[in-house]
């Protein structure tokens, strides 16, 4: 995933003038069309640039609030307080807010259409920021993991969410985008599936999902700065036994 | 009569064999007593001989009476065949020929002493040493059974034996095969009749004609490579042939894969006379489909390496529980191996514990806590009855980087299945068991456990850590130390994140805007670089580093306790020496690979905190965070800044926190906007062509999205690609080539058009 393009490492390198105040004038160099352009650090690590987009899936309004289908838009919420983005536009049908992880430019976006119409939202929003289709984060709610359990995947199937679906064929049918999949459990017996997806969180499931949100961060944060390699792995392994630790 | 004619003239009178009157009405043939006297009369057996006696006594009378002369008749008769006196009579050939009598004999048969019989003996065969007998082995690998002749020893199951000693067995040992005191095999019935006891041996190269009824399907010689056919030959490689093609794998496999005929392989693995079925299969088809369920299939590559070793075929598919074995091209039934079949099931050894009380090495209390846990511990899989196991051992490898203990939920399986089950796993992950209660598999990784991917030690001590100092109000306070000059001269140009250090670096105090930083992270990078430079200057890009790598080794911790880390860690060195400043790089250096300084790191912060006191805590309010004032995030916010002045976005103002707001303002505004542009699938040639062309800092999406931007009918854009093509083609390569296998056949036809 790590796309590291040798640019010119003397084509960023500003001299800003040490007494200039305003913080919000910032000057944009001209040469400074190179976003992916990496910058090798005295280290030799290399940070791509490119800007992740990283979209929640879930319903608009309070009325879905806290269900376990809007776990995604939680996810959003939790990356947003802990990077300190705020979301404050509204372009192409969701919430947007722009912010950055270490050096990489970040796209947060939390689609206002509904469920099943997602990728409405998403497929404008990705194609006019010119996000690649690698650095589309989804977060959604997946039933096919226990409740709490995190999964990155770098590409994948839609598993029958519809929200997925949708962004899939907005997404002129690729399924290559990276996925965060945040477990929340078959729904039990013969329980309906959508009045599951639609329940909120019971007191114990509430808990682990916080716990698992808080998990996820990190993660996220690992994959935009490093993309797939073994962390990811190992974080992937560690989700998937961690209710299996005495 | 015919009549005569002068010239011979065709009699077209109809001839009338039967002298039935055409015009008589015919009556119907069988069983009619009025039609008897139409029916042809069959003369009987008796009649015919009668008949030809009779002419015969006629004859010879007539001959005799008709002697014209002696002398002719002497000289015919002295022609004839002479015999001397006392010459024994041949046996009088029957009168009437083909008839048997007593005075006739098979012409065929002949005198006995005259017979040629030969009578082959036995003679030892060579190859057996006469040291060699009959004989059972218990050694290291189970019990196993000699018999000269065969290559191998001889075992009851080939897989499924464990490789322990047994200690004992059940009952005294016994060979389970049959007498060799005969050369006959024993089948426990009297010998076959001599009438059917010579069975046309079976050559696997001799096919039965084609058009031949009642014979069971038998498929031709192995697939021939062009030019070659079907050889006689022993040694196993010669048999096996050239190794098969990938086409003739398919093929092989294809015919195979829907038969319904198969060879099942259970709990007991590959058995001794299950070799037999396999050359029985061999017999009549190329390649032999085996399924295995259950225990068996834990370890699937020791069934298929022992199925190639016993049986000379080989393995050429295998997914899941099935295996195909072919025969060998030049296979022949007649040259196969026999072995003496296992007539009865072998004695049972008895063997050691799998589970001790306590295994390897713990102690009984370590054990008995193990079992306790274990008892509340999920379990990570459930296994089915005759499931298949494949990827059993892989998972609970990666179930053992993680946890120490793992469970497998067995309910439902034999309690001898998942006990041998358990036994693999022992071998194969190396792992200890450590108990089988309620039908479950609990295992201990063991003290010595490869793992795949090492983890950082931090893991373990920044929780600890984190625990200890939680004190997220450390960012602000720092802040103010942002202010001294001494530092902030020092820090030069470096990074996209001098940004965050020239806003550190103004002198200008009570930024609140400085605060506005992008991320913590960032702001706590400042931190560490203001930190820094009130205590001893360094150079600014190992300041620049801290930063840096500190964004790069972020972990899963909450951001607050990592600027508490790294500022203890600046505080230690800085507690040492002036050399620390040397002392600073390497240490950094070894920051990424060690996050266990991270733990000093956060001690240092909690010594900081104490010292400073008299920070101006006017730049405290994080919560006001404007989020993109790095530079990296500026295209962004120009694109942003276009679609807000184009229609496209609104922002919105105060606190619009409620989602239902939100969604009503979404909702009003997409009304009046226009429509946002089309993702579009990056296109590979277009995209190779592009790199090539464009210098390769450029997003590829970019290039991709921005000419199709806004086109919503495909058509066009795929006519857009269709001139891509066509430029990239002239420029470089000529279709046809095919360096670009993307290329439709509608763009194809129009190239070449």
């Amino acid at each position: 995933m790590l796309y590291a393009v040798s640019g010119p490492s003397t084509s960023i390198s500003y001299r800003r003038s040490l007494d200039y105040h305003g913080f919000h004038r910032r000057r944009l160099a001209p040469a400074r069309l190179c976003v992916s352009a990496s910058l090798p650090d005295a280290n030799g690590i290399k940070v791509e640039y490119t800007p992740w987009l990283i979209v929640g899936l879930g319903n608009p309004g309070n009325k879905y609030h806290g269900t376990r289908h809007n776990v995604g838009f939680e996810m959003i919420d939790r990356i947003s307080q802990e990077e300190g983005i705020l979301l404050n536009t509204i372009q192409s049908k969701a919430l947007i807010g722009i912010g950055s992880i270490g050096e990489v430019p970040i796209l947060l976006a939390k689609p206002q259409a509904y469920m099943n119409f997602s990728g409405e939202s998403v497929g404008p929003l990705a194609a006019y920021y010119q996000v690649p289709l690698r650095h589309i984060l989804v977060a959604y709610d997946e039933m096919n993991l226990p409740n709490g359990v995190l999964r990155l995947a770098p590409r994948g199937g839609h598993g029958y969410h519809n929200g997925l679906k949708n962004v899939m064929g907005h997404l002129d049918g690729c399924r290559e985008f990276p996925r965060l999949c945040i477990g929340i459990g078959n729904p039990p017996g013969t329980m309906d599936m959508k009045a599951y997806l639609l329940q909120k969180f019971s007191f114990e499931e509430r808990k682990q999902i916080d716990a698992a949100q808080e998990q996820g961060i990190g993660a996220v944060r690992n994959l935009v700065l490093n993309g797939f390699n073994h962390s990811t792995t190992r974080f992937n392994l560690g989700q998937k036994y961690k209710y299996h630790k005495v | 009569m015919a009549l005569k004619t002068l010239i011979p003239f065709p009699i077209l009178a109809p001839s009338n064999p039967s002298h039935r009157p055409a015009s008589e009405v015919r009556f119907s043939r069988w069983n009619n007593a009025n039609a008897e006297r139409f029916t042809l009369r069959e003369r009987a057996q008796k009649e015919i001989e009668d008949n030809i006696r009779r002419e015969r006594r006629f004859d010879s009378a007539t001959r005799i009476a008709d002697i014209d002369d002696a002398g002719t008749s002497k000289e015919a008769a002295a022609a004839g065949t002479f015999k001397s006196t006392g010459t024994p009579s041949s046996p009088s050939k029957p009168s009437i020929p083909g008839k048997s009598s007593k005075y006739s004999k098979n012409p065929k048969t002949s005198h006995p002493a005259f017979r040629q019989i030969s009578r082959r003996t036995k003679l030892p065969d060579p190859n057996i040493s006469p040291e060699a007998k009959r004989g059972i082995s218990i050694g290291e690998d189970g019990v196993s059974y000699m018999v000269p002749g065969v290559p191998f020893e001889l075992r009851y199951s080939y897989t499924e034996t464990p490789k322990v000693k047994p200690i004992a067995l059940r009952e005294p040992p016994f060979l389970p095969f049959g007498p060799d005191t005969m050369p006959r095999p024993w089948t426990g019935r009297a010998p076959l009749p001599p009438s059917k006891k010579k069975l046309k041996e079976f050559d696997s190269f001799q096919l039965p004609p084609p058009g031949k009824k009642r014979v069971k399907p038998v498929q031709a010689p192995g697939p021939f490579l062009p030019g070659a056919g079907p050889r006689y030959v022993r040694s196993r490689e010669e048999i096996l042939g050239e190794p098969l093609t990938e086409e003739e794998i398919k093929e092989l496999v294809q015919g195979c894969v829907k038969s319904k005929r198969q060879l099942n392989m259970g709990r007991d693995g590959l058995t001794h006379n299950m070799l037999d079925n396999i050359h029985a299969h061999w017999k009549r088809r190329r390649v032999c489909k085996i399924k295995c369920k259950g225990v068996c299939t834990v370890d699937m590559d020791n069934v298929r390496q022992q199925l190639e070793e016993k049986t000379g075929g080989k393995v050429i598919y295998g997914k899941g529980g099935v295996l195909f074995l072919f025969r060998g091209r030049n296979y022949n039934y007649r040259n196969r191996p026999r072995f003496p079949l296992m007539l009865w099931k072998p004695v049972t050894p008895v063997y050691p514990r799998l589970v001790q009380r306590a295994p390897e090495g713990l102690t009984l209390e370590e054990a008995g806590a193990m079992r306790k846990k274990g008892r509340k511990l999920i379990p990570i899989c459930k296994l089915a009855k005759n499931g298949v196991y494949t990827d059993l051992v892989n998972n609970v490898r990666e179930a053992f980087e993680e946890c120490e203990l793992v469970r497998i939920n067995c309910q439902g399986l034999n309690a001898s299945d998942y006990r041998k089950i358990g036994a693999k796993l022992k071998d194969l992950v190396p792992c200890v068991l450590i108990s089988f209660e309620h039908e479950h598999i609990l295992m201990w990784r063991g003290r010595d456990w490869k793992f795949l991917h090492p983890k950082p030690e931090d893991g373990c001590k920044e929780a600890k850590k984190s625990e200890n100092n939680s004190e997220a109000s450390i960012p602000p306070p720092f802040e103010g130390q942002k202010l001294s000059a001494s530092c902030s001269s020092k820090i030069s140009v470096k990074d996209a994140s001098l940004d965050m250090l020239d806003t550190i670096a103004s002198p200008v105090i009570n930024e609140d805007v400085a605060m506005d930083k992008t991320e913590d992270l960032s702001s706590k990078g400042n931190d560490i670089l203001s930190f820094e430079g009130n205590d001893k200057p360094f150079a600014a890009t190992q300041l620049v580093k801290t930063a840096y790598n500190w964004d790069t080794v972020s972990d899963d911790t909450g951001g607050t306790n990592e600027s508490e880390i790294i500022l203890t860690k600046l505080d230690n060195t800085h507690h040492a020496d002036d050399e620390s400043a040397a002392v600073m790089p390497v240490e950094l250096d070894t920051m990424l690979e060690n996050g266990s300084i991270k733990n000093e790191l956060m001690d240092a912060v909690t010594h900081d905190m104490d010292k400073l006191q008299d920070i101006p805590k006017a730049s405290q309010d994080c919560g006001k965070m404007t989020g993109s004032s790095a530079p990296c995030t500026g295209r962004l916010l120009l694109l942003l800044k276009q679609a807000v002045d184009g229609g496209r976005a609104v922002v919105l103002d105060g606190d619009s926190c409620d989602a239902d707001i939100v969604y009503g303002k979404a909702v009003a505004f997409s009304q009046d906007a226009p429509p946002g542009p089309v993702f579009r699938r990056p296109r590979k040639a277009a995209v190779q062509k592009c790199e090539k062309e464009e210098p390769r800092d450029l997003v590829v999406g970019k290039i991709v999205t921005a000419p199709e931007k806004g086109r919503s009918q495909s058509k066009s854009s795929r006519n857009q690609i269709a001139k891509d093509f066509k430029e990239g083609y002239l420029d470089v390569d000529y279709p046809g080539v095919g360096t670009r296998g993307t290329l439709g056949v509608d763009e194809l036809a129009k190239l070449l058009a």
